[in-house]
């Protein structure tokens, strides 16, 4: 805790938003400010890292030190910085396509390898940025875009909170943007949870998937206390429709880096790289 | 997703003022946000009927004293601010006009929502307290009632874009 305490304002800069009006990603951005102010946490003490999308522009309005890396790598770059300072919080953000077809693979791997920093996903089921064509989450018979195939795309929509599970993800979640209060209090406590912590986050697109005003009607806590059993949450998540908001599933691996000790000093490996 | 207010958590005026100061202040924030949204998305009338709306909460914030720090109630009516706008209940085509009426409705949910606590709490204080702030309330509905009647309603078709962001299939 510091002695200056911070508001969640302190973690906006003053650079205006592009996104729509209405965007999901808005109450997003100020759950995260809020998060990080209710840890009581300084900027100089976080970072957020992203890839590429309209939510990947995040790290120019928050108020920390931040990397809007490459598509797809953003996860590859927050891990990198989280061990090379596991001093800062790091929270890695993005959206569908950058985080599950792009960087889908590092997605997976991050999850195995459980490094302590959490990943906040604005999963809207369409690339916004480019203008409306099917994401990995878009369902497979949504085609109301110009930019969709007819009929859809036929493809089963990847879940990304089953697959994070079965990867190795030490904390799961799903909120809502329509409740940023909600969505605040579960990044905290990802935060707070040692190891990867995922919390993908429905942000409607009101542009491209007007549909999904809707969703603010559909949604409904989880209803049940989140569970250390990996199985148990596997099966809450494989039979809910998508709609239960919460934590779903808190694990107890060790982080990784925790258990390896330096082998050699410094200078040691200094003198190795010498010429 | 909303939980009711906590009346265990308001146990005399002041926690119900800073409550009010805290209410103000994040509704102000919120429209300034979407006055950005509105300025970026090159719709110049909404966004300064947004700044107006921003501009006239900082006011009302502003007649409250002010905080030291996060009260430890700022979260007793729940998941959601009432008086907060919704970023979901926006359109970038909106005319000001929407803007009004959308501040409008908040203004009433305030009035609910002190009156709830003028009804409900078990503290005599809080009561008194709570029936002015939501009588004041009433007195920012009848305002925000005229402001919006000041201005023509939009057309039926006013969001019809003739060149939409997403053509739908077969257009």
């Amino acid at each position: 805790m510091n002695a200056v305490t911070y508001s969640a304002k302190d973690f906006k800069t003053e650079v205006k938003p592009v996104w729509c009006p209405g965007c999901g990603d808005y109450a997003v951005l100020s759950s995260i400010t809020k998060a990080f102010a209710d840890l009581g946490l300084a900027p100089h003490q976080t970072s957020v890292v992203s890839g590429i999308g309209c939510s990947s522009r995040i790290p120019a309005y928050t108020n920390t030190y931040g990397f809007h890396s490459i598509h797809g790598r953003a996860l590859a770059v927050g891990q990198g910085l989280k061990l090379a300072r596991p001093d800062l919080t790091v929270l890695v953000a993005g959206g569908d396509g950058d985080g599950f077809s792009i960087g889908g693979n590092h997605f997976m791997h991050a999850c195995r390898r459980n490094v302590d920093l959490t990943y906040v996903v604005m999963d809207n089921r369409v690339y916004g940025m480019t203008k409306g064509q099917p994401s990995p989450t878009t369902e497979a018979d949504w085609d109301a875009s110009a930019m969709a195939p007819p009929g859809g795309t036929g493809m089963t929509p990847f879940h990304p909170l089953a697959i994070a599970l079965a990867a190795g993800a030490n904390f799961v979640a799903r909120c809502f943007s329509g409740d940023p209060n909600g969505t605040a209090e579960v990044i905290a406590e990802a935060i707070k949870h040692p190891g990867f912590s995922f919390v993908a986050v429905m942000s409607p697109c009101i542009t491209f998937r007007e549909e999904q005003r809707e969703w603010k009607n559909m949604v409904r806590p989880a209803g049940v206390e989140a569970t250390t059993d990996a199985a148990q949450a596997a099966r809450r998540l494989m039979t809910d429709d998508g709609m239960n908001m919460g934590v779903l599933y808190r694990g107890n691996r060790v982080s990784y880096g925790k258990e390896k000790k330096a082998t050699a000093s410094f200078a040691d490996l200094e003198a190795e790289f010498a010429i | 997703m909303s939980k009711a207010p906590d009346f265990g958590a308001v146990k005399t005026s002041a926690d119900l003022l800073a409550i009010a100061r805290v209410m103000e202040e994040r509704a102000a924030e919120r429209y300034r946000e979407l006055a950005e949204a509105f300025e970026v998305s090159c719709n110049p009338d909404t966004s300064a009927a947004f700044l107006e709306l921003a501009e006239s909460e900082e006011r009302h914030a502003a007649d409250f004293p002010a905080l030291d720090g996060v009260p430890p109630v700022a979260a007793a009516w729940g998941e959601e601010d009432p008086e907060i706008a919704d970023p979901d209940a926006v359109h970038y085509l909106m005319y000001p006009w929407h803007a009004f009426d959308l501040a409008l409705r908040l203004e009433e949910r305030a009035v609910e929502f002190f009156s709830f606590f003028a009804e409900g709490s078990p503290y005599a204080e809080v009561r008194t307290q709570a029936a002015r702030l939501a009588e004041r309330e009433l007195e920012h509905v009848a305002h925000m009632k005229a402001r919006r009647d000041l201005l023509p309603e939009p057309p039926a078709d006013w969001d019809e874009d003739l060149d939409p962001p997403n053509w739908e299939a077969g257009d």
